[in-house]
């Protein structure tokens, strides 16, 4: 498998417009691991997924305390889960998680919680914070 | 008695409505993750068809699982809400055993297997005896290879784990010996669901609404954590 593609991201928009070009790639079923601590950068990925898929960014909001959202009238559905606050992948499995999976686009924060429930198959985005706002964003195909 | 037989756990939304043991109308629309949302207008939308009040039905026959765990406690805790707020009544029955119900009747034992996913499935086993069906063994949740390594006689076997799991039930070998459901009568459906939720209503047989949970063949996290903070009393 080739190396992870390495983003240097000098502001949220430059994260947002890396995101809005992968969004392009995405089909249903595709899964998007998102790792890096609280404010690298992982929501305003998803702003920009959302966009590329022909939502409203605005609309986009971490779902820290509300666990999934979702959004419709995309290009295809888009999900957006936040597991921070969950405990294990049993609590991940009691969200539905796994039909989100495969009904359209999701993307992931805290994938950690997933343990064996994660998708084999799922694209790895992970967010190092390099600078104030420079971010370094890696993106492993699946 | 007129009543309608819902079932959520797959991606599908099933509907069907009965006059006694008779279908009259039924529907199936393809909602991934939003059959809750689909529930209440696409119901009202039969109903009409139908030329029939809300008021009109009497019973609500549910499919209690496993399956979807979004799809079931949507049109669970729908039911609940009937239930309580117009007196409806309401009978669950497991998705194992619908799977079954909608081969017909089948000579051979049936063997019904759902995708659980990561190579497991939810199994039953059935045999149809006097016009119903005898579970042979309890519904479980296994790894695939368990579930044909239990077959040494010729069975029917339905659901989707026939596709979604394809190559782990070509390797098992059972096909050489059973035969696989029609595609078309492999999936979740309401008419088989309503047939047999019939058989209870005509006896007066119903579930308290209350008490009625998703049969989900595995525990979830808080259910596991409940249990351990709140050890069963012990009787005196």
């Amino acid at each position: 498998m080739p190396g992870p593609e390495r983003h240097q991201s000098a502001s949220p928009e430059a994260t947002r417009a890396l995101a809005r070009g992968l969004a392009e790639r995405l089909e249903a079923g595709s899964v998007l691991l998102l790792f890096g601590e609280l404010g690298s950068g992982k929501t305003c990925f998803c702003q920009g997924l959302a966009q590329g898929l022909g939502l409203d960014q605005a609309v986009v909001t971490s779902p820290t305390f509300t666990l999934l959202h979702e959004h419709q009238g995309g290009r295809l559905p888009f999900y957006h889960a936040d597991l921070y606050r969950l405990g294990s992948p049993a609590a991940c499995e009691g969200l539905g998680l796994e039909e989100a999976f495969e009904a359209g686009v999701c993307a992931v924060e805290w994938p950690e919680r997933l343990g064996p429930l994660a998708p084999p198959k799922a694209w790895k985005v992970v967010f190092t914070a390099t600078g104030p706002k420079e971010r370094l964003i890696e993106v492993q195909r699946p | 008695m007129r009543f309608a037989a819902i079932n959520t756990s797959t991606d599908l939304l099933c509907l069907a409505l009965f006059e006694g043991p008779k279908l009259l109308r039924e529907a199936s629309l393809s909602l991934p993750m939003r059959q809750s949302e689909g529930l209440l207008p696409s119901l009202d939308a039969l109903l009409k068809a139908q030329g029939w009040g809300p008021d009109s039905l009497e019973a609500l026959a549910l499919s209690l699982g496993p399956g979807s765990f979004t799809g079931l406690r949507g049109s669970l805790a729908m039911a609940k809400g009937a239930a309580q707020a117009r007196g409806i009544k309401v009978a669950g029955v497991g998705e194992l055993l619908a799977r079954a119900e909608r081969l017909g009747e089948p000579e051979l034992p049936v063997a019904v297997w759902l995708d659980a996913r990561h190579g497991q499935v939810y199994r039953g086993l059935y045999q149809r005896k006097d016009g119903g069906w005898d579970a042979l063994k309890p519904p479980a949740m296994l790894a695939l290879e368990d579930a044909a390594r239990e077959l040494s006689a010729p069975h029917v076997i339905t659901g989707d784990a026939l596709e979604r799991l394809a190559p782990q039930v070509a390797q098992s070998g059972v096909l050489s010996f059973c035969c696989a459901a029609e595609p078309p009568l492999r999936g979740a459906d309401a008419a088989g669901l309503g047939r047999l939720a019939w058989a209870r209503f005509a006896q007066g047989s119903f579930d308290d609404p209350l008490m009625l949970e998703p049969l989900y063949l595995r525990r979830s996290e808080a259910e596991v954590k409940w249990d351990q903070l709140h050890p069963p009393a012990r009787s005196a």
